[in-house]
Formats: structure tokens, C-alpha cells, sequence
């Protein structure tokens, strides 16, 4: 039987559409594993744990897990303290990151080649090696000089210790430096080239000065990497531990209270007259939840504005 | 320049001066920030590891010792060279891998099927919680199978497989090399969530009218993935490369990281800032080989 070409096709579409939903099954088991092991770990109670014929599915459901993983976390307001610095801290990092970004993409600045170098050196130069200095200067913060500037009049220098504020935090991001802020400003140059130059021709022949075109033309034409600097610095300040273990010297900070969880699991059962009944490991699976969630239901938000934008650009483009 | 401003009259800026202006209004906070938090106190770090730099009573003490700790680092100490070296070639190998896989996988997520959006969203998990933090807690209780018996729950069954493929009289060779592969895939998706990322926001920017415009001039899906995604997709390369790279070496479970970290938990701040400068050197010129390799094929302006 001679097929047509057109047969052919379409038989090596849906083939193709097959064995796509087989890799993309095969995947996601391997992309969920974690999680559902976090679960299966964190709802089993204590006999379950050890029990080699329980892999999956536990004997009885249990919550209270959660509760003490809640407690070793510090409770809701350590939650939320947390929560708030990350977020405001990724806010700002986004307006600055874009700010520079555009600054490097569409200006014709001498220096914007050694500048792509730094933001690029920002990313690759572990903090580890400078983060010393960098405490220092957190310790005694003398406001860019101007705290030295008064020194000069009155004898003693004006300096504030920084490392006991969260404010810490939000200078880093403001100004762009905070963790892999280079790789944000890089991904926005190269999203802000890829804009036509005539949008913005239009828009300074229509009489708009240099940051309405900005703010209004190329802002929400940027949307894709707003979206993907929010995401990614949202997941990255919240996981990191280095910095709060050794600038911002906070206990509260979630990433910091996760180094230890072991440690601070046993204290919590230690204190607690049920501890025959559990153990520090479904704890430590219930804190691990506990510590994704809310970048999990973050990132359920964003992925839909995610797509969103995408469309929007593929559109407009 | 001279002849310009003095063609222009005062007070008035040329299009372009006034443009170049702006440009640093824009970068002004960044370039602040830089100059404050990071260029400073990298020099200084790089002071630090000229001196033997200890806490004392009274702030940092520093002692002048010279080029005392690189030299011990990388003549007298044998763990800093061979924990590098070992870096390299787990580099080396990594990477390409890592490359391709996440260009493949955002090639299949940027398609139109059903339930993309859902298949999207899964390969962007691992980007959300697999920080080392709680990667820690389940290796330490799941790959290790604390109280299991050794395959229990582990995520793939890999030595029954192992077993089966043993009593077909298969060579051992090609048998380490599926059970490894097959475990590594664990490894490379849970590591290439972001470069899947930059790839897709990427392929995301490309017009579908290009790729119309390619099928009814009678081009096929291969000709325009070489004529039109791979040309928008080559800078991003470059990013994801260079990404993975230092992502791979800055990440705090790597060898030489860790030593780092525990001669600063040991208060060596002049050794442990020797070792990262030392290591951020071999990054750089890693880097600048791929750039010198790779740079220049790269056509930015499309």
C-alpha cells in the first residue's frame, strides 16, 4: 500500500506526540521524587519510619509532624519575617537590575563592555571571597562616605552596624549587588536589545523624554524577564544560607534555621512530652515542606503570568 | 569630542552627549553598588591574602607574609590542586551534557501540545526546591537509605537492572555506563532547571511569523531550527554555558568550596581568602576560554 506524504506526516507527528507524553511521564516522576518523598515522609508517624514494607504509602496520616517542624522554623512571624525580607529584597533588585540593564542595551556608553565584564564578574567571583570585607563594611557602614565626611568635622566617624538590620538586605538589592543580581541585569540587556529600536524612535518623536519611554514603552515590553528575575531571585535569596550565617546574623532566617534542622528538631522533641511518639527525620521532612511552600505557591502564581507575557511578546514582536 | 561641545552651545546637549548622560542615570545605582559592595571589598580580600589576617581584640590583625599562603596552598597542600583538578574534569563532562539536555527539553516545552503549560511548570520544580539545603535532608535519608535495605525507595531500581543485565552476560563496561547514566538523570534535571529557563524565555522571544514565513518559503522543521531558533538561541549558549560553569563551581557542596568555607569557619581568613581568589583565577580562565572559543562565533546582533 503506497501511503501519501501527507499520511507519512502525520503519522510521525503523532508518534512523536507519543513518545513526547512517555518521556514527559518518565520525567516528571524524576522531577517530582523529591517532593513526594518529603511527603510520604513528613505524614507517616513515628512506627512507619523504619519499616521496610512501607515505602509510599504510611499505615495512618498524621499532622503533627508540621506542628514541631513549625516550631523548630521559629514559628509563623520567623515565616513571614523571612518572607517579607526575600520579597522586598527581589522588588528592588528588579528595578535596579532593569534600570541597568536598559542602561547597558541601549546607550552608547564607553565603558559599557568593561561594565558588562563586572556584572558578569559579580556572578562568577564566589561571595566566599569577599565576604569578610564585605561584613566589615556592614559592621561599620558609614553611608558611603558620607559617615566619613562628618568624621572629618566632629572627630569621630559616623558609622552604623548594619549587620543586626535587615536593611542589609535591601541595600544589596537597591543597588543591585545582591545574590546573582549580575546574571538579572545581563538577561535584561539582552532582553532590552532584542526590542526594535523604532518603538523607541516612535516614542521620542511623540515627545516622551528618556524614562517615560523607558517606564512606558520599554518596561512592559521587558515582561518576560521581570518574570524570570522575580522567580529566580525569589528562590535564590530565600535559599540561601551563606549570607545570613555570616553578614546578617539573624536567627529567624529560614534558610539559616534549615542548616541545622537536625540539630534544632531534637531540641523541639527534647521539649516535648510526646517524643516516643515521634521522630526528629518526619520532622525534618515536614520542615523541608514547610520551607518550599511558599516558593511552591509563589512559582503556581508567576507560572501563569508567565505564559501570559509570553503570548503577549509573541504578539507585539 | 573637543570640536563638539564646542559646537554646541552651552547649556544645550547634542542628541548623543545627552544620551550618554542618561545612560549613566541608569546605571548609576548599579555601578554605586558595585564600586561599594563589590569591587572594594574583593581588593581588599585580595590584601587579606597577603597577610596573615586573624581576628584579634581589636578588629583584623594583619601580618605582611606575601605570596606565604599561595605558596603553601599550592605547593605544600596537596587536597587544594587535586580537589580543582578533579573540579575540571567533572567540568568537563558535565557541562556539554548539561547544554544539550536543557536545549532539548525547552525545544520540546516551547512546542504546542496539551498539558505544556502543567509539563512547563514540572521541569521548573527542581529551580524551586532543590536548594542544597533540602536536597541535604532527603539524600541524607533517601540515598543513603538510613534504616533501608539499599534499593528500597531509592529512584530508580537500578540494581535489579544491574542484576538482569549481569545474568544476560552483558560487559560489565556497558553496564556501569547505563546504571550511571540512568542515575545521572536524576543529577542533570535537577541542575539544568534555569538553563531550561534562560533557553525558554529565549525561544519565547522569537516571532512565530519567522518560522511562517520559513514553512511557506518551504523550509522544514529542520532548516528552521538552523536558520531561525539556533541563531536567537547561540547568545543564550553562551549564557547557559558560562552558567553552568559557575554554578557548578560556586556551589557550597563542591570540594574546593567547602574547603574554603571551613578554613574561614577556622578563622584562616588569610588562607581562605588566598584559596578563593586562587580559585576565582582558574574560574576565570576557564571562562575565558570558552569566551575565546565560543565568543566570537556568535553573532550578537540578530
Amino acid at each position: 500500500m503506497q501511503l501519501s506524504n501527507r499520511t507519512k506526516q502525520k503519522i510521525g507527528k503523532s508518534a512523536f506526540a507519543v513518545f513526547r507524553t512517555l518521556f514527559l511521564i518518565g520525567m516528571a516522576y524524576v522531577l517530582l521524587f523529591p517532593i513526594l518523598v518529603m511527603i510520604t515522609r513528613a505524614i507517616r508517624p513515628y512506627t512507619d519510619m523504619y519499616n521496610p514494607s512501607i515505602v509510599w504509602i504510611p499505615s495512618r496520616l498524621t499532622g503533627e509532624n508540621f506542628a514541631f517542624a513549625l516550631e523548630a522554623l521559629g514559628g509563623w512571624p520567623a515565616m513571614f519575617k523571612t518572607l517579607r525580607i526575600v520579597l522586598v529584597s527581589t522588588l528592588l533588585s528588579m528595578f535596579t537590575c532593569s534600570m541597568a540593564g536598559y542602561g547597558l542595551a541601549r546607550f552608547r556608553i564607553k565603558l559599557s563592555g568593561v561594565f558588562v565584564i563586572f556584572a558578569a564578574l559579580t556572578v562568577m567571583v564566589p561571595i566566599q571571597t569577599y565576604v569578610i570585607p564585605l561584613f566589615f563594611q556592614f559592621r561599620f557602614f558609614d553611608w558611603f562616605g558620607i559617615g566619613s565626611l562628618i568624621g572629618l568635622f566632629t572627630g569621630d566617624p559616623l558609622t552604623s552596624n548594619l549587620t543586626v538590620s535587615e536593611s542589609v538586605y535591601y541595600i544589596l538589592s537597591i543597588l543591585g549587588v545582591s545574590t546573582k543580581n549580575g546574571i538579572f541585569i545581563l538577561l535584561f540587556m539582552l532582553n532590552y536589545k532584542s526590542i526594535p529600536s523604532e518603538l523607541e524612535m516612535a516614542a521620542r518623536v511623540d515627545g516622551a523624554g528618556e524614562f517615560r519611554t523607558y517606564f512606558q514603552i520599554m518596561l512592559p515590553n521587558a515582561l518576560p524577564s521581570f518574570v524570570v528575575t522575580f522567580v529566580m531571585s525569589m528562590v535564590w535569596v530565600w535559599n540561601d544560607s551563606f549570607f545570613p550565617s555570616v553578614v546578617y546574623r539573624q536567627d529567624f532566617f529560614l534558610s539559616k534555621r534549615m542548616v541545622d534542622i537536625r540539630v534544632l528538631a531534637t531540641n523541639v522533641l527534647g521539649q516535648s512530652a510526646y517524643a516516643s511518639n515521634l521522630s526528629e527525620t518526619g520532622i525534618m521532612f515536614a520542615a523541608c515542606l514547610i520551607f518550599v511552600a511558599p516558593l511552591l505557591i509563589m512559582y503556581m502564581f508567576v507560572q501563569k503570568l508567565f505564559i501570559q507575557s509570553a503570548e503577549r511578546s509573541g504578539i507585539t514582536g | 569630542m573637543k570640536s563638539k561641545s564646542k559646537l554646541a552651545r552651552p547649556g544645550f546637549m547634542t542628541l548623543e552627549r545627552k544620551s550618554r548622560w542618561f545612560g549613566y542615570v541608569f546605571l548609576a545605582p548599579w555601578l554605586l553598588g558595585l564600586l561599594t559592595f563589590f569591587v572594594i571589598p574583593f581588593f581588599s580580600s585580595i590584601g587579606y591574602s597577603l597577610n596573615q589576617t586573624l581576628i584579634g581584640k581589636e578588629g583584623l590583625e594583619q601580618t605582611w607574609v606575601g605570596f606565604e599562603n599561595f605558596n603553601y596552598m599550592l605547593f605544600e597542600e596537596p587536597n587544594f590542586v587535586r580537589n580543582i583538578t578533579s573540579e575540571i574534569q567533572a567540568l568537563l563532562t558535565n557541562v556539554p551534557i548539561i547544554l544539550i539536555f536543557s536545549l532539548l527539553i525547552s525545544l520540546l516545552l516551547n512546542q504546542d501540545f496539551r498539558g505544556r503549560v502543567f509539563a512547563r511548570s514540572l521541569f521548573f520544580i527542581p529551580v524551586i526546591v532543590a536548594s542544597g539545603l533540602v536536597i541535604k535532608v532527603i539524600q541524607g535519608d533517601v540515598f543513603t537509605n538510613v534504616g533501608m535495605k539499599s534499593d528500597e525507595s531509592a529512584i530508580f531500581q537500578v540494581g535489579v537492572v544491574a542484576d538482569i543485565l549481569a545474568n544476560m552476560n552483558i560487559d560489565q563496561g556497558i553496564i556501569t555506563f547505563i546504571t550511571t547514566a540512568t542515575s545521572q538523570i536524576f543529577d542533570l534535571s535537577w541542575r539544568s532547571g534555569v538553563q531550561i529557563l534562560l533557553f525558554l524565555s529565549a525561544l519565547q522571544r522569537i516571532p512565530v511569523t519567522y518560522y511562517e514565513v520559513a514553512s511557506v518559503e518551504g523550509a522544514n522543521a529542520w532548516e528552521s531550527f538552523w536558520r531561525i531558533t539556533f541563531p536567537v538561541l547561540a547568545p543564550n549558549c553562551i549564557l547557559v554555558t558560562v552558567y553552568t560553569i559557575i554554578d557548578t563551581f560556586t556551589d557550597t557542596s563542591n570540594t574546593v568550596m567547602t574547603s574554603i568555607i571551613d578554613r574561614f569557619n577556622e578563622m584562616k581568613y588569610g588562607y581562605a581568602s588566598a584559596s578563593a581568589v586562587m580559585y576565582f583565577l582558574v574560574i576565570l580562565v576557564i571562562l575565558g576560554i570558552i569566551m575565546l572559543l565560543f565568543g566570537r562565533k556568535v553573532d550578537y546582533s540578530t
